[in-house]
């Protein structure tokens, strides 16, 4: 990718070849975020589609000030619609988990599909912004400002936060 | 937290559609973007940073045009004006003026008399001998003004009345105050049957009782 500043400011002033390579670089990330959080592919795709509209309308007002923050702004316009859609703690699934192919042994397969489904249920009792926190700040190993920055708290907050949630997945999992 | 990092692999595996296929789509889709507004954040700031010098600076020009012992804050004179009675000032008594109670004087109280009834023959009677006082008044009042009018080129006369018998010969123009002959005023009406106008007789010197202006001596109208 060539300088992230550069292709902002060029899509800034409506370049939308600019635009499309920031679109080819931070939409497998969204994507997967909104797979995780909407149980079907074809809404994800509208959600994951809408976020890169939204973010192309409004993105003369974006002023970055340091690297990364476009990475939350994209994130954080796709939280802010999953959430519009209503789609949260039951409408959570982990429907990707069938999709994936392993060349493990049956038992092997019976083992991990175990654990996973243990994680989906910790996930599930967790409410809509600790689960955020999980996916963000472990799946998509993001930095705590960047978290912050999505979920719309202070970092000492989230720090605090984090701490707490990590004991409590313990708890859940053990 | 095994089941963790499984599942974190799990997370990073799902399949996603074709990144380029799908900016294709997305492509002519893109509206056009809002315009950036500039937003000045200081503008709160800004605004009472006016709104306080505004204040000082009155304060202060208040304090330079004060005298000794008057407010120095003009708001609070102005305010301690709101909804406050102002005291009486000690040296402005006012003196009540004292009047001297009325006494009643007896008015005179006109009681009317009762006047008698009179009948309605009695009373046209009255009537009739006041009119004819009236004429008589009239001419004696023209007999002496008529030095006056003749002067003034504006004599009345009335053939009907100058005749002395009452006969009144001329009385198509007896009316017409425009008549050759015989210069008529409105009140000179004649009966032509009889002859004898109701001031005729009343009339000795032959004038009218009523003084035309416009009837001439020699009869010429104007």
């Amino acid at each position: 990718m060539q300088n992230l500043p550069e292709l902002l400011q060029k899509a800034k002033q409506g370049d939308k070849k600019a635009f499309g390579i920031l679109y080819k670089e931070y939409y497998q990330r969204i994507y997967r975020y909104c797979k995780t959080n909407l149980y079907k592919d074809d809404v994800a795709e509208d959600v994951c589609q809408e976020t890169f509209i939204r973010a192309w309308k409004s993105l003369p007002s974006f002023v970055m000030t340091e690297t990364g923050t476009f990475q939350a702004y994209l994130f954080r316009i796709a939280r802010n619609l999953i959430i519009d859609l209503g789609r949260k703690k039951k409408e959570f699934s982990l429907a990707f988990y069938e999709d994936i192919e392993t060349d493990e042994d049956h038992i092997e397969q019976i083992e991990r599909k175990d654990n996973i489904a243990r994680v989906k249920q910790a996930l599930a009792k967790l409410n809509e912004i600790d689960r955020q926190i999980v996916i963000l700040r472990y799946f998509e190993e993001m930095s705590h400002s960047e978290v912050a920055k999505i979920i719309g708290i202070k970092e000492g907050a989230l720090r605090v936060r984090t701490m707490r949630l990590l004991t409590k997945i313990k708890g859940l999992l053990s | 937290m095994e089941n963790w990092e499984e599942y974190k692999k799990v997370y990073k595996t799902i399949q996603i559609p074709d990144v380029n296929t799908e900016w294709e789509n997305i492509r002519h889709r893109l509206p056009r973007q809002q315009k950036h507004r500039f937003t000045y954040y200081f503008r709160y700031a800004t605004a009472f940073a006016a709104v306080v010098l505004i204040i000082g600076a009155g304060v202060v020009s208040a304090s330079q045009k004060a005298q000794p012992g008057e407010a120095l804050y003009s708001l609070k004179q102005f305010t301690s004006s709101f909804g406050q009675i102002k005291p009486k000032k000690p040296d402005t008594i006012i003196q009540k003026k004292v009047t001297p109670p009325l006494i009643k004087k007896p008015t005179p109280t006109i009681t009317p008399t009762p006047t008698p009834k009179q009948s309605p023959a009695q009373s046209s009677a009255k009537i009739e001998k006041d009119v004819q006082g009236a004429h008589i008044e009239n001419t004696n009042r023209e007999n002496g003004n008529q030095g006056t009018d003749t002067a003034k080129g504006q004599q009345n006369t009335n053939s009907s009345q100058t005749n002395g018998s009452g006969n009144n010969t001329n009385t198509q123009s007896g009316n017409d105050n425009q008549g050759q002959g015989n210069g008529n005023t409105g009140q000179g009406k004649s009966d032509e049957s009889h002859g004898n106008s109701d001031n005729a007789h009343s009339n000795s010197n032959g004038n009218s009782g009523d003084n035309s202006d416009k009837g001439n001596g020699s009869g010429k109208s104007k």
